[in-house]
């Protein structure tokens, strides 16, 4: 019924998983009519991004609020339900890292090993501007060091190196230099 | 054919070794007859393997199934235009693809390698040679899509029914292509390290490989979405899914490198940098190959996931270690011919923009390799999804396209803040005016959408700003009519005014995707026949099933008729097939796609009474726009490789033919 051959495994795990969603389905919604009964704008909106933080435990890579699976199906439900009897998103959130451990949430949580997550790009980043900043300093310095070979049209240093192509040349013939200073 | 199969796998597993080696040898003696000899070896791999390929088609067509992979790939009742699918659905036949596709770009890349790179040519067919054997052998020794079953049974397993799908026919080998082409520029630059002369000859040709693999991956990526879109039923296109990741990342090293080839093809700068950067697209590329063929992460694309991880992941070991390895050794000849200017120039765009690309790939694959490190530092499992990619790469994104705006209009060399200011004013009021509009218009207000709103709109107009006034100037200064002198603009810089094209593709993409993501509705509901539902402006009435029993599925079409504000706006037919032998649902989304908004109805579910379905109605604003960019991708990237006469005329000058030692 799950459009994933990894659901198709019938682990244990898999199988307690199926029985504890039937279980939460049988309970949360009696009949189908149910299933689908809208929750009011505002709660829905909550419903929704929780949704979205929250995967899908037979489909490899879906969230529930992207999965078809009777499981992501009934966790849908039990979230409405729990909203209904005016849950706070974070204490949803925790029951079901409670039930199906961490691995549930969409994107690591900002606390223990996975604040690690977080902070490694930004540090990255950083890390990578500060290498731009040094390499545009660096080619400058170089360019101030060796002035009479930056005079000669900001590109023949021909010390020991093999023949450079005339890039300036190259720069007139494509019309570039036109382009980006003489019309503008 | 099994025989015939795995002998030409093995003549071509010899060949490749042997043109590695003359290719190599020949190199270092300068002995011609083995160069040229080399060469004609990989011209005939590629002839030897199109005979594998043919044979494994064969083998399908004829329902072979005592050929093990024939067996578990497809069966009696598959539609035969699936053969072509069912081909690459499993690991064995999906390497004997792609070591037809490597061998097929390594031989035209050699026959097309212009005289100038004379030298370098033997290495880079060594290189790639090399590589291939690499696939060859795990084909012949792990994977040989030609086993044979001891007893053939009376049918096969069949295809998995998610692949039965037209995008199927050109996702997977336009990735597949993609990947393994990012070889032919990674075996120039290697060339040209292994040779230790660093000069410019590989940057031509690099440069149109790597446009090449660029533009397999972009409409490779494109598709897959596509078909995300059409049959996984979520209404998404885009899942951060580690697979499309996987060639997500390749493609974004490969996008800084064909930014940043162009520096050093008009300045002569940042020569050490390229080469670092298409060694990363190609461990990226590797990587990618290793994610997908057995990785060990979970994803959407676990089709015929393979015990194979460990050999792909040495195959990526040996490639970021030799190839950084022969880097660093060579470091030192990597100089640049000319140093930067001012800071304030297209160079240093240049180098943000490849900040901010390999920003966005290194984002992408520490969430893909977190999961792993979590395991293994604290023995819990955690998920790195959506949310995280989207909070942190999208701000990237966002820059990125602001920079998409800002980069073209600075000049080469240096700008002085004052010539800035003036190109940037016309396109920030013309954005200012067009967000506000937007914003009252549409009842935006939140500020992500906003923001996304106007970066990207001030993209697209700096790039037509720039086409208004070349076309102008040159109007005015030859006298021409405006179509003939924008075509002439165009034809005089085609790299930049291809590039410009990509650019407005990127531009769609962004509109699509800010559209889409932030003012989607969704609703599921229950609808007996007669029933109706209104999402958004739209009643969708339930009006009748269809459904057709064949052989190995039955198929439902739920026909529904759509209004909106009374106006009848035909029908949509959503689609699902039922597979007893996967114990799967197949969905197909009827969508009805305008420039405005998709009206997108999955049909989930059939009560046994076959009168009452599960439908999932949403309404994805501007998705259209996503889809119209692939057109453009292509088109830019055509006008970028048209072969120009100029360049060719001053490159001429420097490079006198004699000169060149012959490699045939």
């Amino acid at each position: 019924m799950i459009p994933h051959l990894t659901s198709l495994r019938a682990t244990p795990a898999v199988a307690l998983l199926l029985a504890f969603a039937a279980l939460v389905a049988a309970f949360a919604a009696p009949a189908n009519a149910q299933t689908y009964e809208e929750l009011p704008p505002e709660l829905e909106d909550r419903a929704q991004r929780i949704y979205s933080g929250v995967m899908c435990p037979q489909c490899a890579g879906q969230t529930i609020d992207e999965s078809n699976a009777p499981i992501a199906e009934a966790m849908r439900t039990a979230i409405r339900a729990q909203l209904r009897s005016g849950a706070a998103d974070d204490a949803i959130m925790d029951s079901l890292v409670q039930s199906y451990g961490e691995g549930i949430l969409a994107s690591p949580p900002t606390r223990g090993f996975s604040l690690v997550a977080w902070l490694v790009p930004p540090l990255a980043l950083a890390l990578g501007a500060a290498a731009v900043v040094l390499a545009v300093r660096g080619m400058r310095s170089r360019r101030a060091a060796e002035p009479a070979a930056a005079a000669a049209g900001g590109g023949a240093s021909t010390a020991g190196g093999p023949d450079p192509l005339p890039f300036d040349l190259v720069d007139r013939e494509l019309g570039d230099d036109l382009d980006s200073t003489g019309e503008r | 054919m099994a025989n015939l199969g795995t002998a030409t796998i093995l003549i071509a597993l010899l060949l490749a070794a042997y043109s590695t080696l003359a290719s190599f040898v020949g190199a270092k003696r300068s002995d011609a007859p083995a160069v040229v000899s080399a060469q004609r070896a990989n011209y005939l791999i590629t002839l030897t393997l199109a005979v594998s390929m043919g044979a494994l088609v064969y083998a399908f067509l004829e329902n072979d199934f005592s050929i093990r992979y024939v067996a578990e790939n497809s069966n009696l009742a598959m539609p035969r235009i699936y053969t072509w699918v069912a081909f690459y659905a499993g690991n064995a036949g999906s390497l004997l693809y792609v070591a037809f596709a490597l061998s097929g770009m390594a031989a035209l890349s050699m026959a097309l390698a212009p005289q100038r790179l004379g030298a370098l040519r033997p290495y880079a067919n060594g290189v790639l040679m090399l590589i291939l054997l690499f696939f060859l052998v795990v084909l012949f020794f792990l994977a040989n899509p030609f086993d044979t079953l001891e007893r053939a049974p009376a049918d096969g397993q069949g295809i998995n029914p998610l692949l039965t799908h037209p995008g199927m026919f050109a996702h997977p080998p336009l990735i597949m292509t993609g990947l393994v082409a990012i070889a032919v520029p990674f075996s120039l630059a290697v060339a040209a390290l292994l040779r230790g002369r660093i000069d410019d000859d590989w940057v031509d040709a690099g440069r149109v490989w790597g446009l090449a693999a660029w533009v397999l991956l972009a409409i490779g990526l494109l598709l897959g979405s596509w078909w995300a879109y059409t049959i996984l039923g979520w209404g998404g296109y885009w899942a951060w899914d580690p697979v499309e990741n996987a060639a997500f990342m390749p493609w974004l090293a490969l996008t800084a490198f064909i930014h940043s080839i162009m520096v050093q093809k008009r300045r002569g700068m940042f020569r050490m940098w390229n080469i670092a950067l298409i060694n990363i697209s190609f461990t990226l590329g590797a990587f990618g190959i290793f994610i997908n063929r057995g990785g060990p992460v979970p994803s959407v694309h676990s089709f015929g996931a393979s015990t194979l991880g460990w050999v792909f992941l040495t195959f990526l070991g040996v490639v970021a270690v030799a190839s950084f390895a022969l880097f660093f050794y060579r470091m030192a000849v990597l100089r640049s011919t000319s140093s930067l200017e001012s800071a304030l120039s297209r160079e240093t765009a240049f180098l943000v923009n490849n900040l901010l690309l390999l920003g966005i790939a290194f984002v992408t694959l520490w969430g893909v390799v977190f999961p792993l490190i979590s395991e293994l530092a604290t023995g819990r499992t955690i998920t790195v999804g959506e949310p995280f990619f989207n909070s942190v790469n999208g701000p990237l994104m966002l820059a990125l396209i602001m920079l998409m705006g800002i980069g073209p209009l600075l000049p080469w060399r240096s700008a002085t803040w004052q010539s800035v200011r003036r190109a940037l004013l016309v396109p920030g009021v013309i954005t200012l005016v067009i967000t506000a509009v937007a914003a009252l218009l549409f009842r935006v207000t939140v500020p992500v959408v906003v923001l996304g709103i106007a970066v990207s709109t001030f993209a697209g107009i700096s790039i037509l700003q720039e086409w208004v006034r070349g076309t102008l100037a040159r109007s005015r200064s030859t006298g021409a009519l405006w179509p003939v002198a924008f075509a002439r603009l165009i034809a005089s810089n085609r790299p930049r005014y291809g590039g410009y094209v990509v650019h407005l593709a990127v531009v769609m993409l962004a509109f699509g995707i800010v559209g889409s993501s932030f003012y989607d509705q969704e609703r599921d509901v229950f609808m007996s026949v007669g029933d109706t539902a209104t999402i958004g402006e739209y009643t969708v009435e339930f009006a009748n099933v269809d459904a057709e029993t064949f052989a190995d599925r039955t198929e439902r079409t739920a026909i529904l008729n759509v209004t909106r504000g009374g106006e009848d706006l035909g029908t949509l037919s959503a689609w699902q097939g039922v597979y007893p032998s996967f114990s799967m649902i197949s969905t197909r989304a009827g969508i009805r796609s305008t420039p405005q908004e998709d009206l997108y109805v999955i049909f989930s579910e059939l009560q046994p009474d076959g009168r009452t379905a599960a439908f999932r109605l949403l309404v994805n604003p501007m998705v259209w726009w996503m889809w119209l960019a692939g057109p453009f991708v292509i088109l830019g990237t055509v006008v970028a490789l048209w072969p120009g006469r100029r360049r060719a005329a001053v490159y001429a000058v420097p490079q006198p033919p004699g000169a060149v030692p012959s490699a045939g």
